[in-house]
């Protein structure tokens, strides 16, 4: 019995996880790669990030996979969007890595949109007859740069609380990171200035808090329900509605299918525009301020502009 | 009584009790609730395992929530056509933080042999199982009792994940085991290794084996092997329209008779190929033996054609055609099977 007690107690001393090392990088992992490069800017060389999501893919549809388990046991902070867009695939992984601390109670866990100006929070009753519906809210709401601020002053604060010793280090490049923002947003607010109040049109509802934010308007989307393709029938009533109301431009996602947008387009005249919502959509989109930079400067030329 | 209750407002002051003031927190820890049922109409020929013309073949029912701060809790009922045909699928207790990174689960579960078995009726691909389910595992349902699991991450090279399971069960199964006494219990073993090749194609390989005793009587037992693979591929950027399932099982099955030991085995390989956001076609070739005769050997192939109207719907048409073989001929049969599954409520997200 004693030989038992013994075997046990070293069986269970040889499992348990050894003690963290003080000089370890804070390893985080996020869903999208927005947190990821947020995360890398403010955390420095004090953290290492990988977002399960690439920027080229639909943040909807990331599959559980078993490496992505390996990713989360192995995780100090995680962040996520929340409003559900992970609750595809993030559940069960959660459930398998063996790790509390990223739990949504765990002190590893960050919820992005806390803080976050969310749109189209449905009101009434929600039903699946309106399509693949949030009920939480639009959860795109890292494409706005004011959003991007509040959510990279919660990593730098989680950051703090985690890894107490890099404080001062996460607050100066806080504060370096919030600078560059300003800047850029004057340079975007100057491109943009003609432009004001355009028409356009998106393919899915991923744009509300960018068309927001940089004074677009969005009168019509290419699917006729979030999460159902375009029918020939609602093709039609987009194109129709196009010519009337005189819209120039088709926004759309890196990762759908340019058919349908290029064929609206030839029958309206407008342009499409096809940009990445998320850093690494495109090789250019390095980081959380160039992926706007692309995104503003596709949209100006689109419309006349340089 | 009066008295009392004016009591009873005296000691709580002005304010009227609290359960009065928080009449909704009973909803708020209501599990999820979800609702899947499985509709299948078929024609054709089949003489040997012919299915209904018109079947509500399953609605199962999916309770789901975090028991604790240790626990969460899953509930799957499945209801037939027939009256009393109802029974617990799964329910089960997972505690996720043990010491050891251990993952336990008890109550009833499905047994973690190979890919298919564990899956339930919706996440399947074809409407039916094929041949070595059915023959060598008992029925389309596989091996389902009440039992423990224990699983843990074992140390590999980098990226790779090798996770290793070790059940436990009463060891009664449909048409499989069946516990005389109370020691007949049922152990089974699986290991799962799972690589990515690159962003956009993995590849999953595993391991299984079971022993319980079998209905042949006290004393005689089957013991089952299994083998999976499973090779996906989804490119990242075209993931809404393009990917591709190529999966195959391999079962072989040792059964103990009075007349000696029926050594049977069986396969099935299939591949499922995304042809639009919608749109998706499969073929599976399956052959098997007898579990208590391995001389006969019934072989089949199957395409279909699955469209998904949204994600809570899909419509899956099926032509089938399988030779079985009996101990006084060959049977032929050849059948359309029409699939509609619809899901409503909250189902929780499966693994991969």
């Amino acid at each position: 019995m004693k030989k038992t007690l013994l075997l046990a107690a070293a069986l269970l001393a040889f499992l348990a996880p050894a003690p963290a090392r003080a000089a370890r990088k804070l390893r985080i992992v996020t869903t999208l790669s927005d947190f990821a490069s947020l995360a890398e800017t403010v955390g420095g060389d004090r953290v290492e990030a990988t977002s399960l999501a690439k920027g080229y893919q639909d943040p909807h549809f990331a599959e559980p996979k078993p490496s992505f388990i390996l990713k989360l046991h192995d995780a100090d902070l995680l962040i996520v969007a929340g409003l559900e867009l992970e609750i595809g695939y993030l559940p069960p992984l959660l459930d398998q890595a063996r790790n509390n601390a990223v739990h949504p109670t765990g002190k590893g866990y960050l919820d992005a949109s806390v803080g976050c100006e969310i749109l189209e929070k449905p009101t009434g009753q929600v039903t699946r007859a309106m399509g693949d519906v949030h009920p939480y809210g639009n959860p795109h709401y890292w494409l706005d740069p004011a959003n991007g601020r509040v959510i990279a002053r919660a990593i730098a604060t989680k950051l703090a609380d985690l890894d107490p010793d890099g404080k001062a280090v996460f607050g100066r490049n806080l504060a370096a990171f919030e600078a560059r923002l300003a800047e850029a947003e004057a340079r975007w607010a100057r491109a943009l200035a003609p432009y004001g109040g355009t028409k356009v049109v998106t393919y899915h509802s991923s744009w509300p808090n960018f068309a927001k934010y940089f004074k677009l308007d969005v009168v019509g989307y290419l699917e006729p329900k979030p999460g159902i393709p375009p029918t020939p029938h609602h093709k039609l009533e987009i194109i129709n509605l196009m010519l009337e109301k005189k819209v120039p431009l088709i926004l759309m996602e890196v990762y759908f299918d340019r058919k349908d947008p290029d064929f609206i387009a030839s029958k309206t005249g407008a342009k499409v525009v096809m940009i990445p919502p998320s850093v690494g959509g495109v090789p250019e989109a390095k980081d959380y301020v160039s992926l706007f930079d692309f995104d503003v400067g596709a949209i100006v030329r689109a419309l006349g502009g340089k | 009584m009066h008295l009392r209750t004016a009591a009873l407002v005296a000691l709580l002051g002005a304010s009227p009790p609290s359960f009065a003031q928080t009449p909704q927190t009973g909803n708020v820890f209501n599990p999820n609730i979800s609702a899947i049922g499985d509709f299948l109409a078929s024609t054709g020929h089949n003489e040997v395992n012919p299915m209904p013309s018109l079947a509500l073949h399953e609605a199962e029912l999916g309770l789901q929530a975090i028991v604790d701060p240790y626990a969460r809790g899953d509930f799957f009922f499945t209801f037939g056509t027939e009256s009393g045909d109802v029974g617990v699928e799964e329910a089960y207790i997972t505690f996720l933080n043990l010491p050891g990174e251990f993952l336990l689960k008890a109550g009833k579960l499905t047994g973690a042999f190979g890919k298919l078995n564990t899956q339930h009726l919706h996440t399947r691909l074809f409407a039916d199982v094929p041949l070595p389910m059915q023959n060598l595992l008992g029925s389309e349902d596989g091996i389902d009792d009440s039992g423990i699991s224990i699983s843990h991450l074992i140390p590999a090279p980098a990226g790779i994940f090798l996770e290793g399971t070790a059940q436990l069960f009463r060891g009664t199964t449909e048409n499989l085991f069946y516990a005389y006494t109370r020691s007949d219990v049922e152990p089974l073993f699986h290991l799962k290794g799972y690589g990515d090749l690159s962003e956009s194609s993995n590849v999953e390989i595993g391991v299984s084996w079971t022993r319980g005793s079998n209905l042949q009587g006290p004393g005689f037992h089957t013991t089952l092997m299994g083998l999976d693979a499973t090779f996906r591929w989804k490119p990242l950027r075209q993931g809404l329209y393009r990917s591709l399932i190529v999966q195959a099982e391999f079962y072989l099955s040792e059964q103990q008779m009075p007349g000696g030991t029926v050594r049977a085995n069986g396969f099935y390989a299939l591949a499922q190929y995304q042809l639009g956001r919608r749109w998706f076609a499969g073929y599976r070739y399956d052959q098997s033996e007898h579990a208590d005769n391995a001389s006969l050997r019934d072989r089949g192939n199957s395409v279909m054609v699955t469209f998904w109207p949204s994600e809570f719907s899909q419509i899956r048409a099926q032509w089938r055609q399988v030779r079985y073989e009996l101990t006084t001929g060959t049977s032929p049969a050849s059948e359309l099977i029409l699939q509609l599954q619809f899901s409503i409520g909250a189902h929780g997200a499966h693994a991969f």
